[in-house]
């Protein structure tokens, strides 16, 4: 019985390998031709740029702890928390690399749906982190601000 | 495309299998244990019957599972095949990903304050409920 199982999960499993690895590749190339310097300057914008970090965090692949050094270093150099966030949130939640898995075991509609609800989503996160401002900021940031702003 | 730029994404690909590939097969093999050990009715009973009560509690039970990424998916197709309602499965998956590793949540609260994450936490956690309720209608 066991064995049966087992063989069947490998099965399964040998199914959907060539899906993974192609979509692992894929998340990989667009890893290596996505220009990082267009990233970082849409990312350092202004309020309404929550949309644009939105769009590119859908289609940023690959885990987000590789991301968050580069948001930290924007940070620091003035990008809005709530533009990371959104870009965090809908970085997160879809990605290239869940398309193919997810039109494997769902459909393509599903993710369809799923990419415009993220969208939304990820938009609304960014403008909760606008309206709630600066009780969000840690304090490290706020006394650099308000060093900045002395400084001014 | 260039030859170094070929030999880069093929050796982050075989770098990212090496993690992801092990784990997404455990993964296949669990779900086809749990497709054979757990009752259907009691997959319906709590991620399907009521979507109501099925999706926070699937929310929930994402973002406390300690799921690696992308392997959620197997789970959440057999559990689709159980009877677990559309919008459940997709907040199981979305719930997934709000915790993600500990190594990027401990990062994420160093780099941007623990209100930020706590407040990031739990918006995610109420948009993911009404997003699971958005998929259970539109699909």
């Amino acid at each position: 019985m066991i064995t049966d199982l087992l063989a069947q999960g490998v099965g399964a499993f040998l199914q959907t390998l060539p899906i993974l690895v192609f979509a692992v590749v894929v998340g990989q190339i667009i890893i290596a031709y996505l220009p990082a310097e267009k990233t970082e300057r849409v990312l350092t914008g202004n309020g309404k740029n929550i949309v644009i970090a939105t769009t590119i965090g859908l289609f940023s692949p690959g885990p987000n702890a590789a991301y968050l050094p580069l948001l930290y270093a924007l940070r620091t150099r003035g990008a809005s928390l709530s533009i990371l966030v959104a870009f965090i949130t809908s970085q997160t939640m879809v990605g290239p690399v869940r398309f193919f898995l997810e039109a494997e075991y769902f459909g393509v509609m599903f993710w369809v749906y799923r990419l415009i609800i993220v969208f939304f989503i990820a938009n609304a996160m960014g403008f909760c982190f606008k309206l709630l401002g600066r009780l969000l900021e840690p304090p490290a940031l706020q006394m650099d601000s308000q060093v900045s702003k002395a400084a001014q | 495309m260039t030859t170094e730029k070929a030999t880069l994404i093929a050796r982050n690909s075989v770098k990212a299998m090496r993690t992801i590939v092990p784990l997404f097969f455990l993964a296949n093999i669990a779900s086809v244990f749990l497709e054979h050990y757990m009752p259907r009715d009691l997959v319906y009973a709590i991620l399907g019957e009521n979507v109501w009560v099925a999706i926070p509690l699937a929310t929930i039970l994402g973002v406390l599972a300690p799921l690696p990424r992308y392997a959620t998916y197997p789970l959440a197709s057999t559990l689709f095949r159980m009877g677990a309602s559309i919008g459940a499965v997709s907040s199981l998956i979305w719930g997934e990903v709000i915790l993600g590793s500990l190594d990027r949540d401990i990062l994420e609260f160093k780099y941007f304050g623990w209100r930020s994450f706590v407040a990031r936490l739990l918006l995610s956690i109420v948009f993911t409920i009404l997003g699971g309720f958005a998929v259970e209608v539109l699909l």
